[in-house]
């Protein structure tokens, strides 16, 4: 072949041509060396060329069914049986690049650097997403107090890195609704304080049981409503009354009230008892005494 | 039964040193690519989260760490095939028997596979525990260089089209859907085709690599008499693979895996390892040709320059079972120093490591050579 009569000088420098061409563009990184932190706290790597994708990180409690918006967002979360936590990633310049479809790892690194969940996402040509989700446990039993960091992985290439961090409770109830229940004869409307507060009450004609009910350490980062019931239950353990409650925690602390006659065609003499539920969950009860003047 | 090739020519015996030089010098290289591979792999924290079935990158210098090892299986696989070749012509040049001359590497690949299941399972954690029922690299090399033995006395050109045929069949063969708790289906297909637990090397598409590295030996070794030719047809071939790899690539369909953004980027670099798709078969197999291409010519400007891999690319089982034992005897004696750096500590480790291994393989070269011991002979 022709080509073998080339010299040996061309040969050379065709070599170190090769050599040069391969170790300059050997897997061009598409992304700056150093990363900048935006106001959110999420260290990004700029891409080198400026409409190429780039991602933001959020992390939240939760997703609200109702708006879909993110609640109880931040960077610290406590480590508590059933809680979970979400990242949201915000992809822009996403709407730019419609052509191909696109490769996603979202890997989760413990305390210790290790990565415990990697998630791969592929957002094909049709799906046209600009957010990435994923959740992990914060059960106590698999995660442990520290710093954890999340990897937003753009074509196996670093995007961006949030770290967040998991902490103890204090107390194990300490994120739990707290309920104190009070009887007495009468609410006052305008003071919002019950007369007469007892837990034994003689039977009248005319004449009721009221409870006021003050729940406390509601969940305020949480838009969705919260449903309570009271259930007044008789001697025999049967409940004559039952009333629901909807709740949107928008302050930390709310009242609920009930009232039922103790007149004495309705009512006979024993221990009855009141119970607060959250959801299925009873979350209070207090015993009281009706008696026959 | 045909006769074998007649591939030894008087100059190419006279020669015999200088033309095994590159090849030695060329896995010699392989190996220390291997050994920092493996360094990595102990002391370079990114291994906490490095998944190798599905490979991220941090950053440039990660990228390159793992990339670096990625040359190594096509790299031995093709060294072990054009050695085979080699080695097979040779005896059969002095007058050994065919069937003796295969029994030798029947013999040799099933040590291979029985040091994988004893000596390399066991190394890679320390001797803590003995895992003989797993596969690896150096089993996959014992079983190719097996099958090798059936038609290494084929023409060139037919083992060529018998190598090119497996890589197309295993790229189809992929898409067999598996049960792999299923013990027989796991060992049948990790065996040959598929990649996990049990084996992260298939037979079929690295045995495709030995195939075509006993194709390149007929280059290098018999037909091309002179260094230039061999620069010249060398790149010529690589530069074909790498088209044809970058034509499958760009196509995004058959042949490839996984997706990728842009020519040249990471993820166009990185399709799957484990297995490899046809397009990682292809392009490896350029970056083999033109690796030994440079190592041809870079021998011929400043031989010293590679005088380093020269030891450890003749006894390279010797290399690679002593480095990774004793790394990992050294990582469960301390454990603190266990995937704790970075790339910097990779690369102290492996200078290290070197500087222990170099003195070592000199010494066993010695023994081997003059040792008439049968497994001596055989590592």
């Amino acid at each position: 072949m022709t080509f073998t009569k080339l010299s040996d000088r061309t040969i050379r420098d065709g070599l170190f041509l090769i050599l040069i061409v391969f170790s300059v563009f050997y897997g061009c990184s598409s992304r700056e060396n150093k990363f900048v932190e935006d106001e959110n706290h999420t260290h990004f790597f700029l891409p080198k060329v400026t409409d190429d994708i780039s991602a933001d990180v959020l992390f939240c409690r939760k997703i609200s069914k109702k708006s879909g918006k993110p609640l109880g967002t931040g960077n610290i979360f406590k480590i508590k049986k059933e809680a979970s936590l979400t990242a949201i990633v915000e992809l822009k310049n996403r709407p730019l690049i419609h052509n191909t479809d696109l490769m996603f790892h979202l890997d989760w690194i413990d305390s210790e650097g290790k990565s415990f969940f990697l998630k791969p996402i592929i957002l094909t040509v049709k799906d046209t997403s600009t957010f990435l989700t994923s959740s992990i446990s914060l059960d106590p039993e698999i995660r442990s107090p520290g710093i954890y960091n999340l990897r937003v992985y753009y074509f196996r290439e670093l995007i961006a890195e949030k770290s967040f961090e998991l902490i103890n409770m204090l107390r194990e109830d300490e994120d739990d609704i707290f309920a104190k229940i009070e009887l007495g004869r009468k609410l006052n409307k305008s003071t919002n304080l019950l007369e007469s507060v007892d837990s034994v009450f003689a039977i009248r004609r005319k004449s009721n049981v009221q409870s006021l009910i003050t729940l406390s350490n509601l969940p305020v980062w949480d838009d969705e409503t919260l449903t309570f019931s009271i259930e007044w239950v008789n001697p025999e353990g049967k409940t004559f009354f039952k009333k629901k409650f909807s709740v949107e925690p928008k302050a930390e602390t709310i009242h609920l009230n009930s009232s039922v006659s103790v007149s004495p065609e309705k009512r006979e003499p024993g221990q009855y008892q009141l119970i607060l539920y959250h959801g299925r969950k009873q979350l209070a009860s207090k015993r009281f005494s009706l008696y026959k003047k | 039964m045909k006769k074998p090739e007649k591939s030894v020519k008087p100059h190419a015996v006279q020669n015999e040193k200088k033309r095994f030089d590159f090849i030695d010098q060329f896995r010699g290289f392989i190996g220390v690519l291997m050994l920092l591979g493996h360094t990595s792999y102990y002391f370079n924290s990114v291994w906490k989260q490095l998944d190798p079935f599905d490979p991220l990158f941090p950053s440039h210098a990660q990228f390159l760490l793992r990339y670096a090892g990625y040359l190594c299986a096509p790299g031995f696989l093709m060294m072990a095939g054009a050695m085979v070749w080699w080695s097979y012509n040779r005896r059969i040049s002095k007058g050994i028997g065919d069937w003796q001359a295969r029994w030798y590497f029947i013999q040799r690949g099933l040590l291979l596979v029985i040091i994988q299941m004893t000596w390399v399972n066991s190394s890679w954690g320390g001797f803590q525990t003995f895992r003989p029922f797993h596969l690896g690299i150096i089993a996959s090399i014992g079983i190719s260089m097996i099958l090798l033995t059936l038609i290494i006395r084929w023409k060139w050109y037919a083992r060529l089209g018998v190598g090119l045929f497996i890589m197309l069949l295993h790229a189809v063969l992929l898409d067999i859907d598996y049960d792999s708790t299923v013990i027989w289906q796991r060992v049948v297909m990790q065996t040959f085709v598929d990649a996990g637990d049990f084996n992260k090397y298939p037979v079929l598409p690295w045995f495709a690599m030995a195939v075509l590295g006993s194709v390149m030996a007929n280059g290098w070794l018999k037909f091309w008499e002179t260094d230039k030719k061999r620069i010249l047809y060398g790149l010529a071939i690589a530069g074909c693979a790498f088209g044809l790899a970058i034509f499958i690539r760009m196509q995004r369909g058959f042949g490839n895996i996984d997706l990728f953004s842009d020519f040249f980027s990471y993820s166009f670099l990185v399709d799957q390892k484990y297995p490899p798709s046809l397009f990682m078969n292809l392009w490896f197999f350029g970056l083999v040709v033109l690796g030994v291409t440079f190592f041809i010519a870079i021998g011929k400007i400043v031989p010293k320059l590679l005088v380093i891999f020269t030891i450890p690319g003749k006894v390279p089982m010797f290399f690679y079972g002593v480095h990774l034992a004793i790394l990992g005897v050294f990582t469960r004696l301390f454990p603190q120093y266990y995937r704790e750096g970075g790339v910097n500590t990779a690369l102290i480790g492996m200078v290290l490591m070197l500087l222990v291994m170099l003195p070592l393989c000199r010494w066993f070269y010695g023994i081997k050579r003059r040792s008439n011991n049968y497994l001596i002979q055989m590592i």
